[in-house]
């Protein structure tokens, strides 16, 4: 039963008729009513002509220069801190002022207090990032940066070129970088590097443009840099300097994401090589059952690795025992 | 003081306050600075805002007296909309967003207004002001239209004024507005028909033309 026709038409009907918001249906039941009504019609027609007087009134507003004051309000970089970050650290500091006037360091109503309750309420102000709130990267990462800076960024990329004939710096170790085939990235370069005492491996992908990223993984025996911090597995994206970096441990071990990536991009990255890392399985650490089926792998040449490989067809490996790490 | 900081390292807090934006921005969420999670580059939430500034200034321009309340107008939104720019994602819908603010921003000025009676009468309001950009000879052409509209209730104007010149769907307009559908629907059809009635001829029956509203 086609009741739907029957329905009588409204003024919002005829409304939305020359708006153009009806489903096709009640456009056809109108259309219909409009063919037996010519007053109606002429209704729907002035609403149209209503609309286009108005917009040819206000339309050259669109071709008018915007105002100097609201351009430079677009312009003016506001490095405010995100709500989330101002209010975790706006915790942290009333964490902090209420075990103070526990402790009775800080009597009730001191400046003291005030202040750190006022920061509070003060974190989302324009002051920049950098003096808001300053970036906290660990030691293996500053190392990083400052090994990626010392070093100028094209020599990044000349201890190997992705191609068939490219030389990998140092085989033993292109073994065991983390396939990020799947997401468009191949093996470039393997370098050990050195910043100060510390010493790092140096892995750079690059994508199908040529982008580079660069994953480091600490040296074993830089584990002792451990020692103090260790917030764990979590990964921690920051954007040191403008540098975006993604650090986190595994097993132990410290890697550093960097590239010229947003830190979404950069996150995911890393969480994809932290599942698809082999882990940190040096010579004799490893045991005998787990070491089999991880040989082929190894056995592999250099340029077999760098050839493009589409998607990864290697299990991530997670063999450790902490026994075998000591 | 460890605990948040490491809670917030894992995105647990982040996540907890986003689940409490603020009800007009609703939709909107935290982005990443430079790209979203399928990283896919995205464009600059400021300039995001620049592609919808002309859109907010002609808006803005058809609900004020004049062209210099308007910007300040605009000003007043793009600097709520900074403020607030943690609850924006790229998925969100930003006209919805920031035309909303912008007509909250003007019932709020216009309360405030009113408070100091400074709310101009309908005849400075009319058209012969400077307030908007039509040149002489479209206004001459138009101008009985504006007249018209100048006469209408604030929330009819705005109804009208949005639906003309923007064209948003029935359901953005009104969660712009912040009414029901039906509700939009009701004052659209009151105020294009009270325009048309103002508007008509003589010889065509318009017998209100000319009329204005009394305040």
């Amino acid at each position: 039963v086609r009741t739907w026709w029957l329905r009588p038409v409204t003024d919002e009907d005829l409304v939305a008729f020359a708006d153009g918001r009806l489903a096709r249906r009640d456009a056809e039941r109108v259309a219909a009513h409009l063919r037996n009504h010519p007053d109606d019609a002429d209704r729907v027609r002035a609403y149209v002509e209503q609309d286009a007087r108005l917009r040819k009134l206000y339309d050259r507003v669109l071709d008018e220069p915007v105002p100097a004051r609201l351009g430079r309000l677009m312009e003016r970089p506001r490095a405010g801190v995100p709500r989330g970050l101002a209010a975790g650290l706006g915790l942290a500091a009333l964490s902090l002022a209420a075990l103070a006037a526990l402790l009775g360091v800080f009597g009730p109503g001191s400046d003291a207090l005030r202040s750190a309750g006022r920061s509070f309420f003060e974190l989302g102000d324009e002051r920049p990032l950098e003096e808001a709130v300053a970036p906290r990267i660990s030691s293996f990462a500053a190392a990083v940066l400052a090994a990626r800076a010392a070093e100028p960024e094209a020599a990044h990329g000349t201890l190997a070129t992705p191609g068939a004939d490219a030389k990998v710096a140092r085989m033993p170790d292109a073994a065991a970088a983390p396939d990020l085939g799947s997401l468009g990235l191949r093996l470039a370069s393997v370098a050990e590097r050195r910043e100060g005492a510390h010493s790092f491996t140096e892995y750079v992908y690059r994508d199908a443009q040529g982008a580079r990223v660069a994953l480091y993984e600490a040296e074993p025996e830089a584990q002792a840099w451990l020692a103090a911090r260790e917030d764990v597995d979590a990964l921690c994206a920051v954007n040191h300097a403008g540098t975006h970096l993604v650090e986190w441990i595994l097993e132990g071990r410290r890697y550093v994401l960097v590239g010229d990536r947003s830190l979404a991009e950069l996150t995911r990255l890393a969480l994809h090589a932290r599942a698809a890392h082999p882990l940190p399985l040096l010579a004799g650490q490893a045991g005998p059952a787990q070491a089999a089926p991880e040989a082929p792998a190894r056995e592999a040449s250099a340029a077999s690795h760098l050839e493009p490989s589409p998607a990864p067809t290697r299990e991530p490996v997670l063999v450790h025992s902490p026994a075998q790490e000591m | 003081v460890v605990i948040p900081i490491t809670m917030l390292a894992r995105g647990g807090w982040r996540q907890r306050l986003i689940g409490r934006a603020a009800p007009e921005c609703s939709g909107i969420r935290n982005a990443p600075e430079h790209g979203d999670e399928k990283g896919i580059p995205s464009v600059r939430f400021e300039d995001r805002i620049c592609e919808h500034l002309p859109s907010l200034r002609r808006y803005a321009r058809s609900l004020c007296v004049d062209a210099a309340a308007a910007d300040d107008l605009v000003q007043e939104c793009l600097l709520r909309a900074l403020r607030k720019r943690h609850l924006w994602r790229p998925s969100g819908r930003l006209r919805s967003w920031l035309f909303r603010m912008l007509y909250r921003l003007h019932l709020n000025e216009r309360a405030a207004a009113v408070q100091r009676r400074e709310i101009p009468s309908a005849d400075a309001t009319a058209r012969g002001d400077c307030s908007h950009p039509a040149s002489q000879e479209i206004r001459a052409i138009c101008g009985d239209v504006l007249e018209a509209v100048e006469t209408l209730p604030e929330e009819q104007r705005a109804a009208l004024l949005l639906m003309a010149l923007e064209a948003p769907s029935y359901r953005e307009a009104a969660r712009i507005l912040g009414v029901p559908v039906g509700t939009l629907r009701s004052r659209l059809s009151r105020a294009r028909e009270t325009v048309r009635q103002l508007t008509a001829r003589p010889e065509t029956g318009g017998e209100y033309a000319r009329l204005r509203r009394v305040r």
